[in-house]
């Protein structure tokens, strides 16, 4: 097990630069979860922490330690990747013996830790036959656990469970999550997933165009996103995210969306806005369970009225697209009541409500 | 009035039988086929095309028995999930080649255009040809060919399965909308749940062949009328307990637990059974108010709106959605109780009592 320090890393293919004065601090024992859009730099990181990949500035610290003059093989880095990579011609237990021999470890110890892994994996039934005759299932556990035998100092997982259908995908995260715990293995997560990326990691990195967006808890990042990126890429359903015009109309400040509707910025989120007198143009965030219908619950809350334009069920609630002029604003049916073409006032509570500067994207107020 | 009718089809292959289909689709219907992968949704879209003939029954379009009309007389599109785009054209080509061998003219052609390219947000990916294209463009192109071509009704397989998970919840709404401006009938085959679920009209779940639940997503979701139908609805999946009935049929024993569950009502029927509650109609609820049962939290996965706990009732893993950020522990206790409206019962053939 190790820590990593990632200290302003940068990599470059010919003129393009892939990642920009990255860095990171992974403590000992954490799991941290490297998310973004494909093409973000986030798979070329993870190849750099492996040394598969050279560094054009900057270091990577394993424990303070310096491993770039070291070879891979002695790194002692486990992987698991998007097609798990096993020997299917080879029986279950050979396939988790093999790295313990590579190491020259002693015969019994070697049977020892594999039977523990086995067991631990609930494959224990399948160690003398083919890995090829496994379940995808039981497949995607073995890659898991022949990694995992030879205690590496860290595991680096690139998309393991992309290619699995919802129902296994749902189920191998829990195992995942369960099995990091067990080892208390420093685990580093290349996913693209956010509900993924959510559900499994300590710390979100969160990277675009090769840049380091934000670092923090899931709840952090979901809580208090601190640029307008990072406040559209995380949450299911999204945030709602309304651009506008900034304007002053006696003490009044509006915010002028598409097709000539306005917000009428009261309380918090009014203040959030004016912080920079240099913004005039503003994007107003809210997520959509922060909508809500019926009764003012908040003197400073802000009141709309749209038309509803689409109904989604979604899981337990509905999902109502509401047409403001031509902005349209996502919210729960919380009271399941909505009918499509409907009229209805509703509410932004102005305290869970976002602000952000069009352009530069980054958040205004305080954080 | 119907604008499509599947009347006890049935299509033989080597090794699967798809069949007894039957289904009706209103006129300007959003209708969705869902079901867990290899089931036969692809088929029942190709049947209705007339790339397939069925082995029995009847396909109906427009109250007339299509056997006897070629692919290009039952005015249909078919999105495919593999694309099938011409890659010598550019994408603008593409979509405007059903319109020209119709020989409309430029004028329509150029309308139609406009229209989808707005609609799909592909006007600056026009003048590429398909191999220029990332997954999700092709995917839009094949899409806009298939809307400008404004046939009676569209068939669509996967056709938004390629795109990134952003602009998949983007282009379902506007899928819909569409469909709804257009006042057109949808067939809309995909294999995840929560897409189908939101653009659907109604529904057809589709398991091992056969028809296994047809109505409106609301329905669906809270009256499943089968276990197999409770497991590949919603996510996380219904939580399912084996277990009797107590004589008097106003308690349920389930065999993992030490418990027994308050029905509301009385069951008529007697013996074994299978109960069933969604994630999110399991509460928490705080120590010494009178609870149901004591679940250890196995994991936390905080979303943000929402957090589920992975815990152990018993031997038996549960699932839990509570709503909103809660202060939970992985390997703490946990009481809860269950939602009494919420709960739902299956006999030992799986169906819903």
């Amino acid at each position: 097990m190790s820590s990593i320090q990632i200290n302003n890393v940068t990599k470059r293919f010919g003129d393009f630069t892939a990642v920009e004065d990255l860095s990171l601090d992974i403590q000992e024992g954490e799991f941290v979860a490297l998310l973004g859009p494909s093409g973000c730099g986030k798979t070329t990181t993870m190849n750099m922490i492996a040394g598969l990949e050279d560094i054009s500035e900057g270091s990577i610290l394993f424990d303070g330690q310096d491993l770039s003059s070291t070879r891979i093989q002695d790194r002692n880095i486990g992987f698991v990747f998007q097609n798990y990579a096993i020997f299917t011609h080879l029986s279950v237990y050979k396939n988790l013996s093999y790295g313990l021999e590579v190491k020259k470890i002693d015969k019994s110890a070697i049977d020892s830790r594999v039977r523990a892994m086995a067991d631990r994996m609930s494959i224990t039934h399948r160690l003398d036959q083919k890995a090829s005759s496994l379940s995808v299932n039981e497949m995607q556990k073995l890659a898991i656990g022949r990694s995992a035998i030879v205690e590496p100092r860290i595991f680096l997982l690139d998309e393991p469970l992309s290619n699995l259908d919802a129902s296994f995908r749902a189920y191998m995260r829990t195992e995942l999550k369960v099995l990091q715990h067990e080892l208390g293995q420093t685990m580093i997560y290349v996913t693209h997933d956010q509900i993924e990326a959510m559900s499994l990691a300590d710390k979100i990195a969160i990277i675009d165009e090769g840049k380091l967006m934000q670092y923090g808890s899931p709840l952090d990042i979901y809580n208090s996103p601190n640029n307008r990126f990072v406040a559209h890429f995380i949450g299911s359903p999204r945030m709602n995210l309304i651009d506008g015009e900034l304007r002053q109309e006696a003490d009044q400040l509006k915010l002028i969306i598409s097709g000539g509707a306005e917000i009428a910025l009261q309380g918090q989120i009014k203040s959030d806005f004016t912080s920079d007198g240099r913004v005039h143009s503003g994007s107003f965030g809210i997520r959509p369970q922060d909508i809500y219908f019926g009764d003012k619950r908040s003197s400073s809350d802000i009141e709309m009225k749209g038309t509803v334009d689409v109904l989604e069920r979604v899981g337990p609630k509905r999902i109502a697209h509401l047409q403001v002029s031509e902005t349209s604003f996502i919210a729960f049916d919380d009271q399941d009541q909505l009918k499509l073409g409907d009229e209805v006032p509703f509410y932004l509570a102005s305290d869970k409500s976002m602000a952000f500067d069009v352009a530069s994207g980054r958040r205004l107020g305080v954080i | 009035m119907n604008s499509l009718e599947l009347k006890n089809v049935f299509k033989t292959y080597p090794e699967f039988t798809l069949g007894p289909i039957n289904l009706e689709i209103k006129q300007g219907e959003f209708f969705g086929i869902f079901g867990p992968p290899s089931t036969g949704k692809t088929s029942i879209l190709k049947l209705i095309l007339g790339l397939i003939h069925p082995d029995e029954g009847h396909v109906i379009i427009n109250d007339q028995d299509a056997k006897d009309l070629g692919v290009s007389e039952r005015g249909m599109s078919m999105v495919f999930q593999n694309l099938a785009l011409f890659p010598h054209m550019s994408g603008r080509e593409n979509i405007i080649f059903p319109l020209k061998e119709r020989g409309a003219t430029d004028r329509e052609m150029e309308q139609q255009l406009n229209l989808v390219s707005d609609v799909l947000h592909i006007s600056h990916i026009l003048h590429k040809n398909p191999a220029q294209m990332s997954g999700g463009e092709r995917q839009r192109i094949a899409l806009g060919r298939a809307f400008a071509a404004d046939s009676r009704a569209m068939l669509l397989d996967e056709p938004i399965a390629a795109l990134d998970a952003r602009l998949r919840e983007e282009m379902r709404v506007e899928l819909k909308r569409l469909q709804r401006e257009n006042n057109q009938t949808f067939v809309y085959v995909s294999h995840d749940e929560e897409e189908v679920m939101a653009v659907s009209d109604r529904l057809a779940v589709v398991i091992g062949g056969k028809i296994a639940q047809v109505g409106v997503p609301d329905d669906v979701y809270s009256r499943p009328n089968s276990i197999a139908v409770a497991e590949v609805i919603g996510s996380p999946p219904m939580n399912l307990f084996q277990g009797e009935f107590s004589k008097k049929g106003n308690f349920f024993e389930a065999e993992n637990f030490d418990a027994r569950l308050a029905l509301k009502g009385q069951s008529k029927h007697k013996g074994s059974a299978t109960l069933g509650i969604r994630p999110e109609d399991i509460w928490l609820v705080e120590d010494g108010e009178e609870t149901d049962f004591e679940l250890s939290i196995i994991s936390v996965e905080p979303l943000g709106g929402y957090t589920i706990l992975n815990a152990y009732l018993g031997e038996k893993i549960v699932k839990i959605r509570a709503p909103g950020q809660v202060n939970v522990m992985a390997g703490s206790k946990q009481k809860v109780s269950f939602d009494p409206r919420r709960i739902h019962l299956f006999d030992d053939d799986g169906e819903r009592l």
